[in-house]
């Protein structure tokens, strides 16, 4: 075996340029495939990093009268949970949480958790230092913080006598009780936790309502019990739950998801398209490199011939061959590992943020165990074929076939065939990345319902602990916000309570005054925005019928509302219908009833969370009104960059509370092309893996044309003994090749109508059956081919009658 | 008919010098004639034939076919010319091997742009005339070499040229086939056309009507 190995080193030494390609080639195939495996294995393959991970599970509310999306719970139903369940082992309740860390340098914002103390038992992860919360935690007072590992390092110096020291968050102070290890990250997805603290002191006011849906559960399971079961257990509850509170919990159901599934399932059908992306580029670079192996073994059959009489049984021979065909492989796959190293150094800066458990890609043993096996099974696809084919027992025939520098019609057809595979591959690749570079433009040519260019956005919190009267925020916003419109450059400045493509949405239930009675907890709802009144100026959103929110609109003045058109169209008989009428929030249990708020205006409806959603009914709020401790100032300057902007804003607001935190700018265009990121990273990765399958491609179709025309070169010369013209001969050249071609495309049609069905989930705008994507794949797929053939066939019509017949 | 003045034919050898493959040769071929072009290995027969043939287009000089100054003409306009009045045959025949004996018959005149129709019927001629009719769907491998030549000779007057060229035609073939070869020649020629053919037996040049001598690219 070993001699084996060492006579192919021998043999491809000796022939550099076909080693060269053909391990480029592999390379390519197996090393793309190692970076998309790397990615899988971390966000599919490997179980979450907590003691029995399995037994974790979500729990979702699920609306049967709003259809599937999936919804967060109230506090009191997951206390019911909790205390309830037979088949829960703990199970905990959070949500996210933003602070302003201040009192040793600069002030700083913190991304953070607030969360039930059953967090950690849940999760099965303890602190490094100090200890984990307690259910005495479970209240407005004390204040108690855990800090992650980072956290700890980054702005405590990793102070070790952290424990029972007071910080501030938000102007108030907390006692550090815990710090977390270095390798615990909860949630997975999304912005990485700070901090980690009770729920109780943040949302105190939502703490006791049942109809206050703001909290994500997470629990885990008792041994032996399944998610299934778990879920019956919940909904069983739930029923009791139903009955004794018709207002807020009639027909809602709880969802039991395993964690795993629940975190990675958005994005696993991606992923799974993105593999099968790279196992086909793998597929169609095994079909360049047996094409390479068939010529070679072509011009070495008489050197096999001659082993073969003088002995060698067939699998000695097979035996050297696969050797070969191993040793490209083996190179190719170490090539493949340091391009596939390259590629996740990429993958994790400019992969989507979004994609969870993103930062633990990694090159790791069961990446490189993976790109063994690929390397091995790629060698049975690219050498087998070949050499069974070279060691047919014919010695005689390859004897004299040898001699002519012959080849086979066999041989000649299997060359074909894996021309017409790549060819089908190709197109299957290219049909299916056409179709989300149209959803993709489609999704960015989509109006999100606003003008997002030069509108720059910032997020103002009035820290509680001084602030925490509506009078003050009302004051606060009604105050700044016209002078930061006053500043040089900016044209109009509004605010929003949660601003569309901010990552926030808020939604509440409603009654239409005058409409028949429904049953309180079948009230429809809708996402609800709070406003100041040059929002929707500054914003271009148009205003289409009634007024404005305007500087009339107090706490004093008949409260209003502006509405959307869809909102109109769903729930108020359409535009012309909405002025005048009368919206009524659902007041919660113990409240007394809301006032009805008058439609004064009908604005144009435009996209919240994505530009892939259906544009929602949204109702907007006056912030004179309902005012908010948090608002996203958004400013439509004169220029895209304004220098100076950050200072002079920063300036009025620290005029006013030198310890109210001004975050970074941010550019609307950014929030909204940060929403883009997962589609453009699919449509970035298949498009390029299309691209590379498609020259591979023309490469193939080139090599075997080019080695057919050479092979040809005595009938091409006869031809043009006979009368043919060069034209006759390009002809001649390209209809072999394009009857090759039609026939890998006829196939390739029928795969990618079939195949390209599993990317419906990916599509935004175009049906995966798009006439025009395949119209243009097959164009550009036919020219590529074209343009592959046309080399071969220009040296065809070259041949020099008289030079080939004298040769022969 | 063919009218050769001052036809020169060399390969540059590096450094400036050159190779002379043809020398000055002035050749006149009347319509009807019978040529065999004799001389040692080297000595630019086949060249000559394939300056004839418009095969060639390195070369020197004056070459008039029927009036038309072939020297004068394009590529494109030899390739027609060649098309219309030339037909070869070949020592090795040069059949084509995956085309079956009417196919290859049916190649001159697919690149001349006869009809469908005409092709058929001429194509049954030849098969007629050549007796080769029991053959026409044999590929070249189950042929002898004689009846592989016989294929070559219809194949190259299948489109009637005027001038029919032959590179040692009996070179592969025992003397029986070549002498049956050799006799068709003869008829061809009685029936009007015009042969020039290449070779290095003497009994073959015999039948034809005049010999030229050629020796280190000069004519005797």
């Amino acid at each position: 075996m070993i001699g084996d190995f060492k006579f192919a080193l021998r043999m491809l030494a000796k022939t550099p340029g076909f080693a060269i390609i053909a391990v480029l080639t592999l390379a390519l195939g197996i090393g793309a495939n190692s970076a998309i495996f790397s990615v899988i294995d971390a966000v599919l393959l490997r179980p979450l990093p907590f003691p029995q991970a399995e037994q974790l599970i979500s729990v979702w509310g699920l609306v049967k009268h709003e259809g599937d999306d999936l919804q967060t719970d109230s506090y009191p139903n997951y206390a019911d949970f909790r205390d309830q369940s037979k088949t829960l082992h703990s199970l905990t309740a959070f949500t996210r949480a933003g602070a302003i860390l201040s009192g040793n340098e600069e002030a700083r914002e913190l991304s953070g958790l607030a969360v039930t103390s059953d967090i950690f038992p849940v999760l099965g992860v303890k602190p490094a230092l100090g200890r984990p919360f307690t259910r005495e935690d479970d209240n407005p007072e004390p204040r108690v913080v855990v800090l992650s590992h980072s956290a700890w390092k980054r702005f405590f110096n990793g102070d070790p006598a952290i424990i029972g020291k007071q910080i501030t968050l938000s102007l108030r102070s907390y006692t550090v009780i815990g710090v977390m290890p270095a390798s615990f990250r909860y949630p997975l997805d999304g912005e990485k936790p700070e901090y980690y603290m009770p729920l109780h002191p943040l949302v105190k006011d939502n703490i006791p309502r049942r109809d206050s849906h703001f909290l994500r559960l997470v629990g885990r399971l008792k041994d032996g019990v399944t998610p299934r079961q778990a879920e019956l257990d919940l909904n069983a509850i739930g029923a009791r739950l139903s009955e004794q509170y018709p207002e807020s919990n009639t027909g809602r159901l709880e969802k039991v998801l395993p964690l795993h599934r629940d975190i990675v399932g958005n994005v696993r059908p991606a992923l799974l398209v993105l593999l099968g992306a790279v196992a086909l580029v793998l597929l169609i670079a095994c079909a360049n490199v047996a094409n390479l192996l068939l010529a070679r073994a072509t011009a070495r059959q008489r050197e096999i011939a001659i082993r073969t009489a003088l002995g060698a049984s067939r699998s000695r021979i097979m035996r050297q061959l696969l050797a070969e065909g191993f040793l490209l492989a083996l190179i190719g796959a170490i090539c493949g590992l340091f391009g596939a190293w390259w590629g996740i150094d990429l993958l994790r800066v400019f992969g989507p943020q979004g994609l969870p458990r993103l930062d633990n890609v990694s090159l790791n043993v069961s990446v490189v165990l993976f790109t063994l096996a690929v390397a091995i099974v790629s060698t049975l696809f690219f050498a087998l074929v070949p050499a069974l084919q070279v060691t047919k027992p014919n010695v005689n025939e390859s004897l004299q076939e040898g001699s002519r520098g012959g080849v086979s019609a066999e041989s000649h057809r299997l060359r074909n065939l894996l021309v017409i595979s790549q060819v089908a591959l190709s197109l299957l690749l290219l049909a299916s990345a056409g179709l989300l570079i149209k959803s993709f433009a489609n999704l960015r040519a989509t109006k999100p319902g606003f003008d997002p260019s030069r509108v720059t956005t910032l997020a103002l919190v009035m820290p509680k602990a001084r602030y925490p009267d509506e009078e003050q925020h009302r004051h606060f916003f009604t105050g700044i916000v016209p002078k930061l419109a006053a500043l040089p450059g900016v044209e109009s400045a509004g605010a929003a309570m949660p601003l569309p493509f901010s990552g926030n949405d808020s939604a509440l239930t409603f009654v239409i005054a005058g409409q028949p009675p429904i049953p309180k907890g079948s009230h429809p709802w809708a996402s609800n925005l709070v406003v100041l009144p040059d929002y929707f100026r500054t914003m271009r959103i148009p205003l289409l019928l009634g007024r404005n929110i305007n500087e009339r609109d107090t706490k004093d003045s008949p409260p209003v509302v502006i509405v959307n058109e869809t909102f109109a169209r769903k729930f108020l008989g359409g535009s012309d219908k909405a002025l005048g009428q009368r919206v009524i929030l659902d007041s919660s249990s113990g409240e007394k009833e809301r006032p009805a708020m008058e439609v004064v205006g009908v604005v144009g409806s435009s996209h919240h969370e994505s530009l892939a959603q259906e544009v929602i009914p949204e109702f907007y709020m006056p912030a004179t009104q309902q005012p908010e401790r948090r608002m996203d100032i958004v400013l439509r300057t004169s220029a895209a960059q304004l220098s100076g902007l950050d200072a002079s804003i920063r300036k009025i607001v620290h005029d006013f509370d030198k310890d109210i935190f001004v975050p970074r700018l941010r550019p609307m265009e950014s929030l909204l092309s940060a929403s883009l990121a997962q589609p453009r990273f699919n449509m970035i990765l298949l498009g390029t893996f299309a691209g590379t399958a498609m020259v591979l491609a023309a490469i193939g179709i080139y090599g075997v044309i080019a080695y057919s025309v050479a092979q040809r070169t005595r009938e091409i010369g006869i031809r043009m003994a006979l009368g043919a013209q060069r034209g006759d001969m390009l002809r001649m050249v390209l209809r072999q090749s394009l009857t090759i071609v039609a026939i890998g495309l006829a196939i390739g049609l029928c795969g990618a109508l079939a195949l390209t069905r599993l990317m419906s989930s990916l599509l935004y705008g175009v049906k995966a059956h798009d006439f025009s994507i395949y119209a243009l794949v097959l164009f550009v797929l036919s020219g590529a081919a074209v343009v592959a053939s046309y080399l071969p066939a220009r040296r065809a019509m070259k041949v020099d009658p008289m030079v080939a017949l004298r040769y022969e | 008919m063919i009218r050769l003045h001052n036809i020169e034919r060399s390969y540059p050898l590096g450094r400036g010098q050159m190779f002379y493959v043809l020398r000055d040769i002035d050749l006149d071929i009347a319509a009807g004639d019978f040529v065999s072009v004799m001389g040692p290995s080297g000595a630019g027969k086949s060249t000559l034939l394939h300056i004839l043939g418009m095969h060639d287009h390195g070369w020197t000089g004056e070459y008039f076919f029927d009036e038309t100054a072939v020297h004068h003409l394009k590529s494109k306009e030899r390739a027609t010319l060649r098309n219309e009045q030339v037909g070869f045959v070949f020592q090795q025949y040069h059949l084509l091997d995956d085309l079956t004996v009417y196919e290859n018959l049916d190649i001159p005149l697919s690149y001349r742009h006869y009809s469908k129709s005409e092709r058929a019927a001429l194509v049954a001629d030849s098969l007629d005339r050549f007796q080769i009719v029991g053959k026409k769907d044999l590929y070249p491998r189950q042929l002898s070499g004689g009846q592989q030549q016989l294929v070559g000779v219809a194949r190259a007057i299948i489109a009637s040229p005027k001038l029919l060229l032959a590179d040692e035609p009996t070179g592969n073939l025992h003397s029986s086939q070549g002498e049956e070869i050799m006799e068709l020649f003869r008829n061809l020629n009685e029936e009007g056309m015009t042969i020039v053919q290449v070779t290095h037996s003497e009994k073959n040049a015999s039948y034809g009507k005049r010999i030229v001598q050629l020796r280190d690219g000069w004519i005797l």
